[in-house]
């Protein structure tokens, strides 16, 4: 049984590259535009691990970080933040109460290193 | 005379637009102008008044004593002295008078030098102000920038990063190397623009320094060792010379790694024969430790060499690919955080020695 990943990322391109990536890694990806989709599918999708970008267009990445840290049923998957800004981004995480961040742009190594990193040690 | 500038907002709202001018009691005047309150005392005037009682005294007295004499004697003597004593007497007056009169203009004249002055402090800090926020905006717009060219900077370079490396499908020579040219390209870009914006926070004092006492001896030698196979590679050498005694120095590891990661890169890219030779240097006396990354390269001319730290300079007869003039400014930014210094020298055709120093403790927010 492959790993599933959940990518959420309002950028279509940015799913169609990391989602492709993911795939070749040999991870089963799952993939959501908005916050409110993403919240729906941690729950149909049950993933083991999520890449969150922090600017969404509804909801932002840390309040949806929030809301999957305080359900039961949730808080135990790792979240990884992606971000484009590197200013501020390990606070902000912490005080989000995600697991991980990584900054665009990325190396694909970079990812898959944090990505593995993540699903070994499981959240915080 | 001027007793020097006191702004006090409380004053602005009696002084209103007008100018007063109030006199105390002490002699002292202060003055009020749109808010700004000046105060000059006249203590010098304190002798110049004694003297000008003594004048007034000393001609009362020639008066009295001539008149006195005269009274006495009434001959022509006495009254050729006497005509002589009103004539001093009145002759002094005329110079005292116009003595106080011109005292009078001086003080009326520093007065408007006052006003004057006070204008020109007003607009001074509307101008500063006026600065302040186009730096502001100036800074909030680059990082916007920044970050918005991020997003799809990072589309575009792994959408190339996947067929580059093969992952979707095999592809030719031909077309691997035009890839790469592009991802090259792409890299550079992405460097800029985390110059760019390392460079606003640097400029709007943003940038936090995480303090830590580190081994610097250390942390040379880490950055040496990932750059030695670059090096090697373009067939350079690279030599280290480390301080025996070498104290723990506080500094942002991170920040100072990215000054030495910058020297070498800048050495390693104006050096074709020869090599690089790094050295560290701890004086005991001034308490700081030295930096030294000394080159075989091309060197520098004596005009470039003022030019180097600024930002958005680049020096040499042409320029850098992947450059952005950016690197060495933002090199002296960190230094001048860690209340150090740094400098190059060089010679054109031999090398060129960039040189750091920070104090062992002292640096900002420490």
């Amino acid at each position: 049984m492959p790993k599933k990943i959940l990518l959420v990322d309002d950028e279509t391109d940015m799913i169609e590259i990391v989602s492709f990536r993911l795939k070749k890694a040999g991870y089963a990806v799952a993939v959501a535009e908005t916050g409110t989709q993403a919240l729906e599918k941690v729950r149909t999708e049950l993933p083991d691990l999520i890449l969150l970008d922090i600017n969404l267009p509804d909801i932002t990445g840390c309040e949806v970080c929030g809301r999957l840290k305080s359900d039961a049923v949730t808080k135990k998957i790792p979240v990884i933040f992606i971000s484009a800004s590197a200013e501020n981004i390990k606070t902000i995480a912490e005080k989000c109460g995600a697991d991980g961040f990584i900054i665009k742009p990325f190396e694909p190594q970079e990812l898959y290193l944090k990505i593995e990193e993540h699903l070994k040690n499981g959240p915080k | 005379m001027v007793g020097g500038i006191q702004p006090d907002t409380n004053l602005a709202k009696n002084a209103g637009l007008k100018s007063v001018l109030v006199l105390t009691v002490a002699g002292e005047r202060i003055f009020q102008k749109d808010g700004l309150q000046m105060k000059y005392s006249n203590n010098e005037n304190k002798i110049y008044k004694v003297s000008k009682i003594l004048a007034y005294a000393s001609m009362l007295l020639l008066l009295t004593f001539t008149m006195l004499s005269w009274y006495n004697a009434k001959d022509s003597g006495s009254l050729f002295i006497l005509i002589t004593g009103i004539s001093i007497t009145f002759f002094l007056s005329l110079m005292i008078f116009k003595f106080s009169n011109s005292e009078f203009r001086v003080e009326k004249h520093a007065e408007k030098m006052i006003v004057k002055l006070m204008d020109i402090n007003k607009e001074y800090k509307k101008v500063m102000e006026e600065l302040k926020t186009a730096m502001e905006i100036k800074s909030a717009f680059t990082s916007m920038v920044s970050h918005e060219l991020r997003t799809p900077l990072t589309s575009i370079k792994e959408g190339i990063g996947i067929v580059l490396d093969g992952s979707a499908g095999t592809i030719n020579d031909e077309q691997k190397k035009f890839l790469e040219l592009a991802k090259r390209n792409v890299d550079r870009l992405h460097r800029l623009i985390n110059n760019v914006l390392d460079f606003t926070k640097l400029g709007a004092g943003k940038l936090k320094y995480n303090l830590k006492e580190e081994d610097l001896n250390k942390l040379v030698k880490e950055i040496v060792k990932a750059y030695e196979p670059v090096l090697t590679k373009k067939g350079l050498y690279i030599k280290t010379e480390f301080a025996q005694k070498m104290p723990r120095i506080l500094l942002d590891a991170d920040k100072i790694s990215q000054v030495i990661n910058n020297l070498l890169s800048n050495a390693e890219k104006f050096t074709e024969q020869g090599g690089i030779m790094v050295t560290t240097g701890y004086d005991s006396v001034s308490k700081q430790a030295v930096v030294k990354i000394i080159d075989t390269g091309h060197g520098i001319i004596k005009d470039d060499i003022d030019k180097l730290f600024q930002e958005f300079t680049t020096v040499g007869t042409k320029r850098m690919l992947g450059s952005t003039g950016l690197g060495l400014a933002i090199c002296k930014q960190i230094i001048d955080g860690h209340f150090g210094k740094i400098y190059a020298e060089s010679e054109p055709d031999k090398g060129s020695v960039f040189t750091f120093i920070i104090p062992v403790k002292g640096a900002k927010n420490a």
